[in-house]
């Protein structure tokens, strides 16, 4: 299965219609997104795909992003795209916490670990394809 | 003394005051447990000294349901299936014991303090070490992995050698005055008087033909988890549905224990923080311990959930390189998993560690999962075993829960992350994985006779002068706890009873 240029155009059109409470504008086709936070986004995208390819919840372009910014929009006014890794850290610990998990291949990760390998795999392939 | 069963004289009629059927673990202790208490004793063991096929193929038998191989999941001469454990040894934990709303027909009439008196003397009787399985104790060896979230507990399994009971008591028994072991002796029917309230005699037979009568006070049935069932539901001749089966419950809710090696891998960025103990047999005082992870009571009673029991061994290093795509391994999306861990920094090699784990679990009572008689008969006569054991959705989702809570507690932990590898949609019956061979459940303990086949002092409801011993009186599964150890503690406590006269 591959992923089109207008998934991730309707991932970022949602993202953008979170309005104010973004702190960034998590467009992928403008500056550092959300994925920065990720150690290794390539191999975080190689996740992504899988998940993709499972073709389950939530493999979804846009609802990951929704999902993502609006963790963001919890963090305080001035975080800086570095910060953001911590920030991650606390997330996924809350969400294996709280039982919020996904199963790719047998491995259980975090939503929001999801997510974001989600939206590496739709950056890396709008790369390919943009 | 040893008597070989085949030299007696055919239609002889031994005499005794206590006569133990079954020359395994709980029988072998029993009888040197009343050494000197001025009873006689008469041990009965079907088998001799050594394995003989013969003798052994009394055990074979049908099976619906779930497949077994009846016949290699225990053994049939002296020293029972103690001639074959694998010396893993953990008492019943406290909750074990305790009626559990989410788990149907839980309940033992007895706890964890009743037991508790006699796990020190089983401990030396398994050649364990000190009676101490508090993570404060392991914790000498070095840090318990302590995984967040309250619902993962550290603990550990002592080894036995393991002991086996025929070799390591042979002259115990052989040189103690007040006990006639007879060999090659098999029981074909415990015989109830005809008010059918008391048991009047034992019928023993022999394969080279030979027939005798055991007539004792006191008659304790100690045979195995299976075979005890078998031989009540056999003894037919004053109770037509079997002896102490008024009530339709021998044979019913037998329990097994499902193993799986592996059932998980995880990744772990971290491998200094698994203590050795975890991984390897490891020397704690005087006892060989090895770490384990299981449920906390307080998770199952909140989730609804059975125990599990899970070891684990760390297995080969596994290379982060930033920038190169990951090797092929025997686990896929492994290096791109340790990239999530808390201990890998961007840009930096890393060495995590590949961990595997198995399993063993619990299964709910089910009065359908059941021993009964086959149609066909042994070389004795005897009708053979028919076992259709069941394992039910219940139990595969408790499992597989927990499994998944396992792995949210390693990914809390921040060093950690777990894959399943049995499938999700697995059957128990098409899954690669084998069993403990814990037999339990046949002739279940409960304060009620409508409940169960025993009480609390092992005594059969409505018989005055029989007892069961060995698993087949454990009410629940008990976690995956081997029941060997708590096996010898409730005969050393029968014992004790015996000896002072109150049963």
């Amino acid at each position: 299965m591959s992923w089109s240029r207008r998934d991730i155009l309707i991932g970022a059109g949602l993202s953008a219609a979170l309005g104010g409470a973004v702190l960034w504008r998590l467009s992928l086709d403008e500056g550092p997104g959300p994925t920065v936070a990720l150690v290794d986004r390539a191999a975080a995208a190689r996740i992504g795909r899988r998940l993709l390819e499972a073709a389950r919840p939530p493999a979804d372009g846009s609802a990951a992003r929704q999902r993502i910014d609006t963790l963001i929009a919890t963090l305080p006014a001035g975080t800086r795209a570095g910060d953001l890794r911590p920030a991650l850290a606390d997330w996924v610990a809350a969400d294996f916490e709280e039982g919020r998990m996904v199963e790719v291949e047998g491995w259980y990760l975090t939503r929001t670990e999801a997510d974001l390998a989600i939206l590496a795999a739709l950056e890396e392939a709008g790369a390919q394809t943009g | 003394m040893f008597i070989d069963a085949r030299q007696l004289d055919d239609g002889s009629a031994i005499a005794c005051d206590v006569a133990i059927i079954g020359a395994g673990a709980f029988g072998i202790t029993l009888a040197r447990a009343l050494r000197g208490s001025g009873r006689d004793v008469v041990l009965i063991e079907s088998g001799g000294l050594d394995f003989e096929d013969e003798t052994q193929a009394l055990y074979e038998g049908a099976t619906d349901g779930i497949a077994y191989n009846l016949d290699t999941a225990r053994l049939r001469y002296f020293g029972g299936s103690t001639n074959h454990w694998g010396g893993w040894c953990r008492p019943i934990e406290p909750e074990d014991f305790e009626a559990r709303a989410w788990v149907p027909h839980s309940g033992w009439p007895v706890s964890r303090a009743d037991l508790d008196p006699y796990y020190p003397r089983a401990q030396e009787i398994c050649e364990l070490g000190a009676f101490d399985y508090s993570v404060e104790n392991l914790a000498r060896l070095g840090p318990p992995l302590g995984l967040p979230g309250g619902k993962i507990a550290d603990g550990f399994f002592q080894f036995s050698p393991p002991t086996r009971f025929g070799e390591r008591y042979r002259d115990d028994i052989a040189n103690a005055a007040d006990i006639r072991c007879l060999l090659n002796a098999n029981v074909t029917e415990i015989v109830a008087a005809h008010d059918a309230g008391s048991i009047a005699r034992l019928d023993v037979a022999t394969l080279t033909g030979k027939r005798f009568t055991v007539t004792a006070g006191t008659y304790v049935l100690a045979a195995g988890g299976i075979e005890n069932a078998r031989l009540l539901l056999a003894s037919r001749s004053v109770a037509p549905a079997g002896l102490a089966n008024d009530r339709d419950l021998v044979g019913r809710y037998f329990m097994e224990h499902p193993i799986f090696g592996p059932i998980a891998s995880w990744i772990c960025d971290a491998p200094e923080r698994i203590a050795p103990y975890y991984g390897s047999y490891t020397a704690l005082g005087d006892a060989v311990a090895r770490g384990c992870l299981s449920m906390t009571p307080e998770y199952m009673a909140r989730e609804g959930r059975l125990n599990t029991i899970f070891t684990f061994t760390p297995n080969d290093d596994v290379r982060y390189l930033p920038g190169r795509p990951a090797e092929d391994g025997p686990i896929p999306l492994e290096t791109e998993m340790l990239t999530l861990l808390a201990g890998v920094e961007p840009g930096v090699e890393h060495t995590g560690k590949r961990v595997y784990m198995g399993c063993g679990t619990e299964q709910a009572p089910n009065p359908d999962s059941r021993v009964t008689l086959a149609d066909e008969v042994d070389a004795l006569g005897m009708p053979r075993t028919r076992l259709a054991w069941q394992i039910t959705e219940g139990d595969r989702e408790s499992l597989l829960a927990n499994v998944a809570t396992l792995a949210a507690a390693m990914g809390a932990w921040g060093h950690a992350r777990l894959r399943r590898i049995v499938p999700a949609d697995f059957a128990w019956n098409d899954i690669d994985m084998f069993w403990a061979h814990h037999h339990m459940g046949t002739t279940r303990m409960a304060a009620q006779a409508s409940q169960g086949v025993v009480d609390a002092n092992l005594k059969v409801h409505g018989l005055g002068n029989l007892f069961i011993g060995g698993s087949s009186v454990w009410t629940t599964g008990c976690g995956a706890t081997n029941p060997t150890l708590s096996i010898v503690a409730f005969a050393l406590r029968l014992a004790e009873r015996l000896r002072a006269g109150e049963a």
